[in-house]
């Protein structure tokens, strides 16, 4: 029984797997999360196991089964769901935000979002466009660690409704290796970008996105008031925070410049930031 | 609404004031409210004592030139306040 270790925000995640499979699914998913495999105390174990009756594989929190079925992109949403989960459960050290993260031209563009609201699609975006992909989903920002910034460097994952977007993506109509089903896509990141490399650097820039499929495109300055409420609603480990982590985020958001970003395309995206990203 | 009841803000919130503005945090409810400028002089004047008419007139004696659009506003602020549960009215 081999025992695959994730760490990230000061945990580790263990996930205990039987089969070669099972091991290179959980490599596809992790291999670029700062501190795989260290051997840091294990917080909590998971397991990922092949059964050869049905063919399928078991994901289970001990004798409890989370999911059962074929390694794919529905399969990879409950892994990242509970790892996450496990990843943060403790986690008091700093502030966890639902963002997505691109480094460009030196600096740090955060993309905070609830699921749903489009922070993937964009982060994917910007990444083809040349920025260097950070995160998709989650950033921690250490409290203790020189407000040292930690990105979830996971694949790209794509909802079912932005699956057509990977042939604009990845210049590819069927990229390999990319799981895709009627969940979504997870894409490696380096199929869209192949040049990356992993930043520590706290955000230069807070983005956040609005898809208005209607609206007239703009990129809008905000002030660090309404960036603290927008961001609050991302945080992800508050309860774990003294005063929920408001005022480490009113830290965050008066240190850093902030805007909303509403757009009906990419191509208003591309030209509503265009100044951002030609400034230095 | 009842502009005649008094608009009450619950005890248990976070608030900080920038720039002129607010942003409001309820731990319980794990809700957030922002408060532009004008929202930020509605808040400040929610007292526990003054109602929304009474909160809509003083607004107006001090910007007379936007006597209409002050009661639209004070409504608006008060709406949000109490949907989020950081004030209720009585």
């Amino acid at each position: 029984m081999s025992l695959f270790s994730i760490s990230f925000a000061d945990a580790t995640v263990g996930i205990t797997g039987a089969d070669d499979r099972a091991l290179e699914f959980l490599s596809f998913l992790f291999s670029d999360i700062p501190g795989i495999g260290d051997d840091d105390e294990i917080a909590y174990t998971l397991s990922l196991t092949y059964d050869p009756d049905t063919n399928t594989h078991r994901f289970s929190d001990g004798s409890r089964t989370i999911h059962r079925g074929e390694l794919n992109a529905g399969f990879a949403a409950h892994v990242y769901d509970h790892v996450i989960y496990h990843l943060l459960d403790h986690a008091d050290n700093g502030i966890a935000l639902h963002a997505g993260a691109v480094a460009a031209n030196g600096r740090v563009i955060i993309l905070p979002g609830i699921s749903g609201a489009g922070k993937s699609s964009l982060t994917a975006w910007l990444t083809s466009r040349g920025c260097s992909y950070q995160s998709d989903e989650l950033i921690y920002i250490s409290a203790t660690a020189a407000d040292m910034v930690f990105y979830f460097s996971r694949p790209i994952c794509l909802k079912a409704g932005s699956v057509p977007l990977l042939a604009e993506l990845t210049g590819s109509v069927a990229p390999q290796p990319v799981l895709i089903d009627n969940f979504g896509a997870v894409v490696p990141h380096r199929l869209v970008n192949p040049e990356f490399f992993a930043v520590q650097n706290a955000p230069d820039i807070i983005l956040f996105p609005d898809f208005q499929p209607t609206a007239e495109p703009r990129l809008e300055p905000i002030g660090a008031a309404r960036a603290t409420t927008m961001l609050m609603g991302c945080l992800v480990n508050a309860r774990n925070l003294e005063q929920h982590g408001f005022r480490q985020i009113i830290r965050l958001a008066e240190s850093t410049t902030a805007f909303r970003l509403s757009y009906r395309s990419f191509e208003d995206a591309a030209t509503c930031l265009s100044p951002l990203f030609a400034a230095a | 609404m009842d502009i005649n009841k008094i608009i009450y803000l619950n005890d248990d919130y976070f608030i900080e004031r920038i720039d002129g503005e607010i942003t409001v945090y309820h731990p319980t409810l794990t809700t957030s409210v922002y408060l532009n400028e004008t929202g930020a002089l509605i808040w400040e004047l929610c007292n526990g004592e003054r109602s929304v008419a009474d909160i809509i007139s003083i607004l107006s004696e001090l910007y007379p030139e936007s006597a209409e659009q002050i009661e639209t506003d004070v409504k608006e602020i008060v709406i949000k306040l109490v949907e989020h549960k950081i004030g209720f009215l009585k």
